[in-house]
């Protein structure tokens, strides 16, 4: 049986949606300040070298610029990064790559400030550079960094894997190559700051994490935390990239020296140019089935090249590891996953963190094996998938919550519907029609690593309520899910509740709002600190009412006495009347709350552990047609099957999905950032609505015992599913699978001709 | 992304419009929907110092049928070619370019005259008109000239257009009963891109059934669009079917100069060529036999 709530799945309003329709909500960009200097970073011109020297005494000159910084201009610790350090904000002695900033102009106008980015000459010693991950890991390659090109390697050994292929029906092995991807959020980077008048510097970001740009900046200046303010701006997207610290620390420079306030805002070829993009992964995986199709093991070796610098990639190296067994039980596993530096501009997090690109191959291997023996990749899929009490490849036993095989039933009827109407035989001489099945699981929240988060909660005297979390809201409605578990907790309407969001003066940490876990960390610990705040209001109604507190519950901002046989006055009492009591007797009415998944860190060697504390699951089916002559692909239909525990919000989480999935058909058939000739949406090319079909969304609900009102996360699993579902619908029209994303039309047209589909064909009408 | 400065007129007659353009000269440009020019403008390719709109000049905006001949005004939108009645009857390959032309945005403001004038390897009208046998109208203070659009085109966003004349009409042959033609392009996705390969192919039947003449123009394979010779001369004289247009195909593949660049390879390009002529030549003639 479902409980009943009174705002949680219910798809309200959004927060501040009328202020955003009125176009009140500020983004950096628009940020008013008195006479701000304009920032620009100089970038690297080469993918590696030594800088010799920096001269800046013809840009100095120039009318209207006000200064030029360099590395020696840091006061604190030059070296940033989300996980590692190892990437400074101005390049010291050599550049990595071509995103690399060099200097940092201030100057009065955005003319002046271009022309002097013109005017620094800075003398450069190339060093070889290396483009490949696999070159990048010989003895003999260019070092990019001191400790060498491997950055960080995962290892998960459960059972005996070269054992058991032995004992398979079908054994498949193949290597599966993804490209990097650029984010593409509306809104390119962008902040403004100045300095208040105690001299804390306060800095507007668009930004997916106040509170980490908050310590890198206090890091980066030497600065006490009080001395440094983060406010989160309206933020146009992020999907990742505004994990890093992209202008926040060249604000801080600036205000730290100048005092004055500045702005610095990416056009969108900074944007493509300076900011992290989507590891490409190369993974070679082998997996074996019995004959029954129930997979046995699994044997992958996976490198994802990071670019010059970290930042998300040990989380990507780690969760891709951990997620390529897809949502299946698999005995015997044997993985090993290498994030590995590059002078390619550097990779960090997108959306799924390495899980979209290992599903693609999961999801062909499945689908490969269903070929092999005979069988409906529905029912292979259906047969393997994990269940409660199954063992994950980490050796966790899943408890509850494991939707995959309700996420597989729902999209049942529309596959079968489709075998019978869809991929008959064909009937147009150069058109096939393919359907194709993508499964996916994501664990939430942070790989094996503690990621709490925390949030306040206020009752003023009157009653008012206040809720405070540093969890940046980036456009996919964070704001108003916690608003709904607040409201649900306390028994009071959403809007009733002013949200106080992103400003680390007043906000704690609730960690990045990425890897789909602020509606289960966050939630968690706004519901935390709103029952802390519920316990000291019912401690003063069991005075006032005379009840005990299992009869007592919230209400319409009331405590009442429950089942009360008529609604009588002396029953029930409200909040502001139970504040002021509260408060007259010294009690406190604000409370933190916080909530940190239950995980047990992943052993270095064997790679057992429990990662995340719940998954989530999904599956996609896509419908579409290809054209055998020209490699072009037409989505009929995507239906997306999505368990979330419970939705919060049904519209928000359709909203994700959807998105989601139009994002997961631009990695499946044309997204790929190639540096230096992808530098605008011009070159780089996104699906348009046109190329996006109808998106059939699915809320599966398999309730988590640990979440807030059952609830996990939905943000990065709706992109997941979707290119494998497409790429093994194409496969399924044309006989021929494609193994290197994305599956643009030149690959479709290869993988006609070698299926033998190219060429002058007669219509059968059939 | 700031705009150079410049000076703004909209002279409400062609006239008016090439006293402007011969007195500023090399300094000006023309503006109509502004679509090619406002880029290049904020990429800093171009900045002319008077610019001078047509958009005010309502004699560039007829769309009509006289005698034997359309009459296109260099002003009428690629929108309006999309509704347009006349260009769906008549000039069906025409209308596929433009309503595969950008986007519903796009389509409000481009005009049929900034797509020949901005000279495109890729745009999407020139192969259909240039299928139809276009000739454009060139007008200047010191008179009028008529070249056909073949002619036109000298290299991407080179024309024969001299600095002081207007491109004020695009006429068209009333195509004869028992010809046809058609569009088809590739992109990388389904819209708002630049073509990877495009194609229009007109033929006309003669009254045995023979095809006397024959136009097959491709896009984004050489410096502008441009007639695949040897498709045509494969095309003339034989009656159409599969065989012939695959034939024609693989002449028009082989006329093809295609580049390598990243979006995708010279193989790919020219192989499209010659899957696009065979389609558009197909469709053609479908469209002639659903005439009888
Ligand atoms: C987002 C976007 C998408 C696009 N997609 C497509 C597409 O899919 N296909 C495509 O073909 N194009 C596309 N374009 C390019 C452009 O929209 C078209 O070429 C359009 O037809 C240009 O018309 P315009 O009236 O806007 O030209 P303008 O920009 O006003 O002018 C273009 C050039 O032609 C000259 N010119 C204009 N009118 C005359 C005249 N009467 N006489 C002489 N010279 C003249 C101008 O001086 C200028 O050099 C796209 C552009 C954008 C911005």
């Amino acid at each position: 049986m479902k409980p009943e709530y009174n705002v949680i799945g219910k798809s309200l309003p959004r927060t501040g949606s009328v202020d955003r329709l009125r176009g009140a909500p500020v983004f950096a960009a628009d940020i008013q300040l008195e006479n701000p200097l304009i920032l620009k970073a100089l970038r690297s011109a080469h993918d590696h070298a030594e800088v010799v020297a920096i001269d800046v005494s013809k840009a100095l000159a120039i009318e209207g610029v006000v200064r030029i910084f360099t590395a020696a201009d840091i006061p604190g610790k030059n070296l940033l990064g989300i996980i590692n350090k190892d990437q400074p904000l101005l390049a010291t002695d050599k550049v990595r790559s071509r995103s690399d900033a060099v200097a940092l102009v201030a100057a009065e106008t955005e003319s002046a400030a271009h022309e002097a980015l013109a005017a620094i000459s800075v003398t450069y010693n190339p060093l070889p550079s290396v483009t490949d991950p696999f070159e990048a890991l010989k003895t003999d390659a260019p070092k990019i960094h001191p400790k060498g090109n491997l950055l960080f390697s995962r290892k998960i050994r459960q059972g005996d894997a070269e054992a058991a292929f032995a004992g398979c029906a079908s054994v498949i092995e193949k290597t599966y190559r993804t490209s990097m991807i650029e984010h593409n959020y509306l809104e390119p980077d962008a902040g403004a700051g100045f300095v208040d008048t105690d001299g804390t510097l306060v800095i507007y970001a668009s930004t997916q994490n106040p509170h980490y740009d908050h310590k890198e900046v206090v890091t980066l200046l030497g600065l006490g935390d009080n001395q440094v303010r983060i406010i989160q701006a309206a933020t146009g997207g992020g999907f990742g990239s505004k994990l890093d610290l992209n202008v926040q620390g060249f604000i801080g420079l600036a205000l730290f020296h100048l005092k004055r306030p500045v702005r610095h805002v990416y056009t969108r070829e900074e944007a493509y140019l300076a900011t992290a993009k989507r590891h490409p992964l190369t993974l070679t995986v082998k997996t074996g089935a019995d004959a029954d199709g129930r997979l046995k093991a699994i044997k992958a070796h996976i490198v994802c090249d990071t670019g010059a610098y970290g930042s998300y990639g040990i989380a990507v190296a780690s969760r891709s590891a951990v997620h390529v067994t897809g949502p299946y039980e698999i005995e015997h596993v044997d993985i090993e996953s290498y994030c590995v530096y590059t002078n390619k501009p550097f990779c960090g997090a997108m959306r799924g963190f390495g899980a979209p690109q290992v599903a693609f191959a999961h999801e062909s291997q499945i689908d490969l094996h269903a070929r092999d023996l005979g069988m409906d990749p529905l029912d292979i899929r259906l047969k393997n998938c994990l269940r409660v009490g199954s063992k994950t490849g980490t050796g966790q036993v899943l408890t509850a919550s494991v939707g995959i095989g309700e996420c597989l039933e729902a999209v049942k009827p529309y596959y079968r519907e489709a075998l019978e109407s869809g991929v008959s035989a064909p009937t147009h001489p150069f058109r096939r029609r393919g359907i194709g099945l993508g499964a996916m699981w994501y664990g939430i929240g942070n790989t094996g690593v503690q990621n709490p988060s925390t949030a306040g909660i206020e009752m003023d005297p009157e009653g008012h309520i206040t809720l405070f979390t540093g969890c940046a809201d980036i456009g996919q409605g964070s704001t108003t899910v916690l608003a709904q578990i607040a409201a649900e907790t306390l028994g009071v309407q959403p809007a009733e509740i002013r949200m106080v969001v992103g400003d680390t003066k007043y906000t704690t940490n609730a960690g990045a709002t990425s890897a789909s876990r602020q509606t289960y960390i966050s939630g968690n610990a706004v519901k935390d600190a709103c029952q802390k705040l519920g316990d000291v209001l019912m401690t003063e109604a069991i005075n006032r009412l005379h009840s005990p507190k299992d009869s007592l519950v919230f209400q319409d901002g009331h405590v009442v006495i429950k089942a009360g046989p008529e609604n009588r006055p002396e029953d029930r009492i409200d909040f502001p009347c139970l504040a002021k009591r509260i408060h007259a007797k010294g009690v406190p009415l604000f409370w933190q709350g916080y909530f940190d998944p239950e995980t047990i860190p992943l052993d270095p060697e064997t790679g057992a552990g429990s990662p995340y504390a719940t998954y989530a699951f999904a599956c996609h089916l896509a419908l579409l047609e290809v054209d055998t002559l020209t490699g072009q692909v037409t989505l009929e239909k995507l239906v997306a099957a999505h368990d979330v525990g419970q939705a919060i919000h049904p519209e928000n989480v359709i909203g994700q999905i959807c998105g989601g999935a139009a994002m997961g058909i631009g990695f499946a058939l044309m997204e790929e950032f190639e540096p230096q000739k992808t530098v605008s949406m011009k070159d780089y090319h996104i699906p348009t609505c046109a190329d996006v079909p109808t998106v059939i969304p699915i809320i599966v609900e398999s309730a988590e015992p640990s979440g807030p009102y059952g609830a996990k996360g939905v943000g990065e699993p709706a992109l997941i599913p979707t290119a494998p579902a497409i790429i093994n619908a194409i496969a399924r029209a044309l006989g021929e699978r494609i193994y290197h994303l994305p599956a643009n039309l030149e690959r479709v047209l290869a993988a006609s001709i070698s299926s033998g589909h190219f060429g002058p064909q007669e219509v059968t009408h059939g | 992304m700031l705009l150079p400065k410049f000076d703004f007129h909209a002279p409400e007659t062609v006239n008016e419009a090439c006293q402007m353009l011969s007195e500023y000269g090399l300094k000006a440009k023309l503006i109509a929907g502004g679509t090619d020019l406002m880029v290049n403008m904020k990429k800093k390719i171009l900045a002319p110092e008077q610019i001078i709109s047509i958009s005010q000049i309502r004699e560039l905006d007829h769309l009509d049928v006289s005698g034997d001949r359309i009459l296109i005004g260099a002003g009428v939108t690629v929108a309006d070619l999309c509704e347009s009645k006349t260009i769906a009857g008549y000039l069906p390959a025409l209308g596929q370019g433009a309503n595969n032309l950008g986007t519903p945005l796009i389509r409000n403001l481009a005009t049929i005259g900034g797509n020949i004038g901005s000279a495109r390897p890729a745009a999407d009208l020139p192969p259909g008109l240039m299928a139809y046998g276009a000739e454009v109208v060139l007008q200047s203070k010191a008179g009028i000239r008529t070249l056909p659009l073949d002619n036109f085109f000298l290299g991407p966003g080179f024309t024969a257009l001299q600095p002081d004349e207007i491109l004020t009409e695009i006429r068209i042959l009333v195509p004869p009963a028992g010809s046809g033609a058609a569009y088809v392009n590739i992109g990388i996705r389904k819209a708002q891109d630049c073509n990877l390969v495009n194609v229009a192919s007109y033929f006309a039947l003669d009254s045995n059934g023979i095809i006397q003449n024959a136009r097959v123009v491709m896009g984004c394979v050489g410096p502008k669009p441009f007639r695949a010779v040897s498709a045509e001369k494969i095309l003339i004289g034989q009656k159409p079917d599969i065989q012939l247009f695959e034939k024609a195909g693989e002449a028009a593949s082989a006329d093809s100069q295609p580049i390598d660049d990243f979006r995708s390879c010279a193989t790919y390009k020219r192989s499209m060529v010659g899957v696009l002529t065979q389609r558009t030549l197909q469709q053609a003639w479908t469209r002639i036999k659903n005439q009888e």
